[in-house]
């Protein structure tokens, strides 16, 4: 049932089993996986049905993008622009590329300072299989072989150092066409066990005197109207950015936020940076169209692959997850390159090849200087104080750009499948990225309090009664789109929480 | 322009390395294959520019010239061309690469282009 929290006589009390905030892509499977196992749930969401300019504004703040060595870059306009504040959330834009995190992702890497997630990827695996079923994708097996029907097809010969990474779209989205995510929203809205309130805007998590609980959520209205929110147990799944923001705001009873045991709340944020010069990173292809057909990103129906580095190659450099992604044909270089590639394909005997805009993408590492925080002195229209982001990359994974850029262009060489253009070094990376709208890290998860936020099973550490959903919780975040997995994560919490709460 | 690297380019090439016998040998065989027979029609101009950059970014010319001996002394340019593929593979396999004209190339195709080019500025 779909309710307006402005039309609520003021100072009114909301109660349910569960409540979550935020009727987002999470937030919505969440409560339609609830409610299917009998549990009442309120979902309490800012927007209203579409975006509203009033309401988007309060995701406005301060962000700086950075990393040693580059220039820092001041971003301001990505915190309005990478979200969406109404019913549906970014799902009602998002582009629907969707990818499970790799098996190595979830490991700890001795070389790689905080990795390491308390969950595997074949304990994920079960969960993925579902969140594909909820996108009508079709699953993704390790395996990428077996789900492209390609094998890969540059690498074939000789070590495995960068291997096939499939991804999908899903139409269950917004933006796309024939889009199945009204009925998304709709299963959720219509739900006999769910009521979501729009315009109604979580301000202040409300804690037991020790700490322990949840007693109580602050809701307020643009309208000026207040309310009182109150459940067994609470979920937050206002998006990456807005979890931390409550949580950190939330500081009458622990000073510095609440599950802020470890000063993890906020830090280790990260984002999915593209790297691509405009006209200047391509990959010259000694093999015809046919062969790089997996490739191509332009038919959203049909799974396509990127190319990743191997495990072994994260771990003989000691590097991070890196991908190519080769999405189209492109036009043929002049001058010199020209030479240079005629002498390649002569020396490959190759009869044809393709240019290939190409773009690189690097794993961004947890970092504690990548972090959210509060400005305290500047509030939004509800008083919140706004949000400030300095996203930063670490040397952890820049200086791994060029060894590892070095070591693809090196294979596709000795395989004799073709030449990479990059031009640059480390320190000009950050001016060459291009953020994804992925916002992972900032309440991260962790066994124990000292390391992170969250636990295996995104219960805050040391609150009985609150949890976080969506992509804040993860400790590291690959390279792979991240909805899929925050949905996935939706599902075995939900699964959780059954068993724990009676209806 | 002269696209091809003729007769009297590739003696300007022999002459470029400094080695006598070479020259001797070289002329012996009659000069019948050329380096334009080996990667077809390749731009001067481009070709300079590869070699002058490859060689701005390495100074030790020996890896150049013994490109260059290969080149000039070829009689087939299937077995030349075979020759300088393992080489290329062999450098690749290695990791030795180097960026000319924001490309990823060999070493050995840095040599290849430095060797052209020195005969290819002096036409
Ligand atoms: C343009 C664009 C393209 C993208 N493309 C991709 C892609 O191809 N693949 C991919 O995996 N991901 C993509 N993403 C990211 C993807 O959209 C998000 O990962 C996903 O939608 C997050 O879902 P969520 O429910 O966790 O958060 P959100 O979608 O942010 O939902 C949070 C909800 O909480 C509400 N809310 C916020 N604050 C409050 C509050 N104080 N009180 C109550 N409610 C509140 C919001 O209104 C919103 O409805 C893209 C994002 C954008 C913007």
């Amino acid at each position: 049932m779909l309710l307006d929290a402005e039309q609520l006589e003021d100072g009114a009390l909301l109660e349910a089993k569960v409540i979550i905030a935020g009727g987002g892509m999470a937030g919505l499977l969440l409560a339609r996986q609830l409610g299917d196992a009998g549990i009442d749930v309120l979902v309490l969401e800012s927007g209203g049905q579409s975006q509203d300019a009033r309401v988007q504004s309060m995701y406005a703040g301060k962000m700086t993008l950075g990393g040693p060595s580059n220039s820092q870059r001041t971003m301001d306009g990505y915190l309005i622009a990478s979200r969406v504040r109404c019913l549906g959330g970014s799902g009602n834009v998002w582009g629907g590329k969707c990818a499970p995190l790799d098996p190595l992702d979830f490991e700890r890497r001795d070389w790689i300072a905080h990795s390491g997630w308390p969950l595997t990827r074949s304990t994920m695996q079960p969960f993925y299989d579902r969140a594909c079923d909820v996108l009508e994708l079709p699953h993704f097996s390790v395996d990428a072989q077996a789900m492209t029907g390609a094998p890969e097809p540059l690498f074939a010969s000789g070590p495995r150092r960068f291997t096939a990474r499939p991804r999908g779209y899903t139409r269950c989205s917004g933006a796309v066409a024939n889009s199945t995510y009204q009925d998304y929203k709709v299963a959720a809205a219509n739900h006999e066990r769910v009521r979501i309130y729009l315009k109604a805007n979580l301000t202040r998590i409300e804690m037991s005197e020790d700490g322990e609980r949840v007693a109580a959520l602050d809701v307020r209205c643009l309208n000026g109207r207040t309310h009182r929110a109150r459940a067994h147990t609470y979920i937050l799944a206002m998006g990456g950015i807005e979890n931390a923001r409550l949580l950190l705001a939330s500081s009458d009873v622990h000073r510095n936020g609440i599950g802020n045991h470890s000063d993890w709340l906020g830090r280790g944020f990260q984002g999915h940076a593209v790297i691509e010069k405009e006209g200047q990173t391509s990959v010259q292809l000694l093999r015809n169209s046919a062969v790089l057909a997996p490739f191509d990103v332009m038919n959203r129906s049909k799974v396509h692959i990127v190319l990743g580095a191997s495990d072994d190659t994260q771990r003989a450099l000691r590097g991070v997850n890196f991908t190519v992604t080769l999405p189209r044909a492109i036009g043929a270089v002049t001058g010199a390159p020209a030479a240079a590639l005629a002498v390649a394909k002569k020396l490959a005997s190759a009869s044809t090849s393709e240019r290939r805009e190409a773009y690189f993408m690097i794993e961004h590492t947890p970092n504690r200087e990548s972090r959210l925080s509060l400005i305290r002195d500047e509030l939004d229209e509800l008083q919140m104080p706004r949000v400030r982001l300095d996203m930063r990359f670490g040397a952890a994974e820049l200086d791994r750009f060029m060894p590892t850029l070095a070591m693809f262009a090196s294979e596709l060489g000795r395989c004799e499948a073709g030449r990479v253009q990059w031009r640059g070094g480390a320190e000009d990376l950050v001016a060459s990225m291009s953020l994804s709208r992925h916002h992972m890290g900032a309440t991260r998860m962790a066994v124990s309090a000292k390391s992170g936020v969250v636990d295996e099973h995104c219960r805050v550490h040391g609150v009985q009664n609150l949890y976080v959903a969506g992509s804040s919780v993860f400790p590291t975040s690959g390279i792979a789109n991240p909805t899929l997995t925050l949905l996935a994560l939706a599902l075995r919490l939900s699964d959780h929480l059954r068993g724990r709460i009676s209806t | 322009m002269n696209k091809h690297m003729d007769r009297r380019g590739l003696l300007r090439l022999l002459a470029g390395l400094g080695a006598a016998v070479v020259v001797d040998q070289r002329l012996a065989f009659g000069a019948s294959a050329t380096c334009s027979g080996v990667f077809g029609e390749l731009d001067e101009a481009a070709i300079a520019e590869l070699g002058r950059e490859y060689l701005s970014q390495r100074s030790d010319a020996a890896a150049v010239d013994a490109i260059a001996k290969l080149l000039a002394e070829s009689q087939d340019e299937a077995k030349t061309l075979e020759q300088l593929r393992a080489r290329v593979l062999a450098d690749f396999t290695a990791g030795r690469i180097v960026n000319l004209a924001g490309w990823f190339v060999s070493e050995t195709e840095g040599c290849v282009f430095a060797a052209l080019s020195r005969c290819a500025s002096e036409v």
